[in-house]
């Protein structure tokens, strides 16, 4: 009479070697080519889990050390006890630890918008802050887009070059712009065309100095803003047939390989429709 | 530990980068990407700052701070669930980069995004498994759930990541959970 195979339950603690119960489940699958490949997938998932995750950065790292060793002398709040306690299982009001996190985050943020009012207020800086990522780049309207790494190719050429070009006077024309001068930085040729928008228009796009405030930038910062530091790009388009708003930022601190966070938006809700990182 | 729970700084800072690294790794695994990660990271020491004087250590400070970080990640996920968001696949394809030559990294963007796809609570105990070396007791205690069902979590999410693994872009093998 042969054995019946274990469950997946059975398997999985076998590979585990949780329970001595599950040693005739271990045998079993020894000897079952059904069972044995059954244990082969979950101890292939087992490694995928275990990879070891890329180490964060210094800088978020000394920053969260910081700002835990700041808190440490206020006297431990009643219900302050997310550690104490086994994780809830539905959602929470927001609890003392979490609000004094958010009061230190929120100061370690305030910077963030000065520096970018800071970059556009002050002219006669431009060079500089263009240099720092502190003063955005106005790319027009790209169009009607549809394919995430199409749209990622256009703001990596936007921000690279806003990065290379020290960014002249601001210029009138753009979908934001208030009163300023004339002056353009020309996106590189490796933007990616929209791919439904007009050729002339993909071909003639040049990205301006940002003037004005673009739509929803407040509504995303203060949703997203953790992390976020100045606008670097911004640009109008249709996404999958929506009229919405883009605005890349650069992130601050980066975040592992990335260095910018560029959110799609509607344009008439500010509603979340896609968001790229770069 | 003494002189952290007293309050030293320094003895604080020690402990703090002692277990940073831990700390990191199950708050990265779970949230998937780097940014949340770092948000329940702070959250986390900060708690575990808080809840020091209370830590009566009956259980291993390790375990004790991987609940902590569990906590801090699930209020995350769930802060971040609140705010209007597109198609998670959209996302994803959005912000994953092409996989690279190197194995290691395409393993790690394919399990985060097969990670993603899992209810939090599987996800918690499936990390807690296979990244931590927690056993199932020690997890028991981190989710505040019995033992049976740590095994049956570990079970049914392993059983749900490996069609995900295995072609992450088949809609036809995403997991289904019943309630």
């Amino acid at each position: 009479m042969s054995t019946p195979h274990p469950d997946d339950e059975a398997l999985s603690a076998a590979l585990d070697g949780e329970d001595t119960a599950d040693v005739a489940a271990a045998a079993h699958a020894v000897t079952c080519d059904r069972c044995r490949a059954r244990l082969a997938e979950f101890d292939a998932v087992r490694a995928a889990v275990a990879a070891p995750v890329a180490p964060a950065d210094q800088v978020a790292r000394a920053r969260a050390i910081a700002a835990a060793l700041d808190v440490s002398g206020a006297s431990p709040a009643p219900g302050d006890d997310i550690g104490l306690a086994p994780p809830r299982r539905k959602a929470a009001a927001p609890r003392p630890s979490l609000l004094a996190a958010a009061a230190v985050l929120v100061a370690l943020a305030v910077a963030v918008p000065l520096l970018v009012d800071r970059g556009r207020s002050s002219p006669s800086k431009t060079s500089t802050a263009a240099s720092s990522g502190a003063s955005a780049i106005d790319g027009g309207d790209l169009g009607s887009q549809q394919d995430p790494q199409a749209l990622l190719a256009v703001v990596r050429s936007a921000v690279n070059e806003n990065g290379r070009t020290a960014a002249g006077a601001a210029d009138s024309s753009g979908p934001f712009a208030g009163n300023g001068a004339a002056s353009t930085t020309t996106a590189g040729a490796a933007a990616a065309a929209p791919t439904t928008g007009t050729p002339s228009a993909a071909e003639a796009r040049t990205n301006k100095q940002l003037v004005g405030t673009p739509p929803c930038q407040s509504a995303t910062r203060e949703t997203y803003g953790k992390g976020l530091g100045p606008l670097a790009y911004t640009a109008t388009l249709t996404w999958q047939g929506q009229p919405a708003v883009l605005l890349a930022y650069r992130l601050s601190p980066p975040s592992g390989s990335f260095q910018y966070r560029a959110f799609v938006v509607a344009r008439s809700s500010c509603e979340l429709l896609t968001v790229l990182s770069l | 530990m003494e002189a952290a729970r007293a309050g030293d700084r320094a003895a604080r800072d020690s402990l703090l980068r002692l277990h940073y690294d831990r700390v990191w790794a199950v708050c990265r695994r779970l949230t998937g990407n780097d940014a949340d990660a770092a948000d329940a990271t702070q959250d986390a020491l900060i708690a575990i700052i808080r809840g020091l004087a209370r830590f009566d250590g009956t259980a291993r400070f390790s375990t004790w701070a991987y609940r902590v970080a569990v906590n801090a990640t699930l209020d995350e996920l769930r802060r971040r669930a609140r705010r209007p968001v597109a198609d998670p696949d959209a996302l994803l394809a959005a912000s994953t980069p092409v996989a690279g030559p190197d194995s290691t990294t395409a393993t790690r963007l394919d399990i985060d995004a097969a990670l993603a796809r899992l209810p939090e609570d599987f996800r918690a105990a499936v990390v807690l498994r296979d990244l931590c070396g927690l056993d199932y007791a020690e997890i028991a205690e981190v989710l505040g759930i019995p033992p049976g069902t740590v095994r049956s979590r570990i079970a049914r999410g392993r059983a749900a990541l490996v069609p995900l693994l295995r072609n992450p872009t088949d809609p036809d093998d995403r997991p289904r959970f019943e309630s």
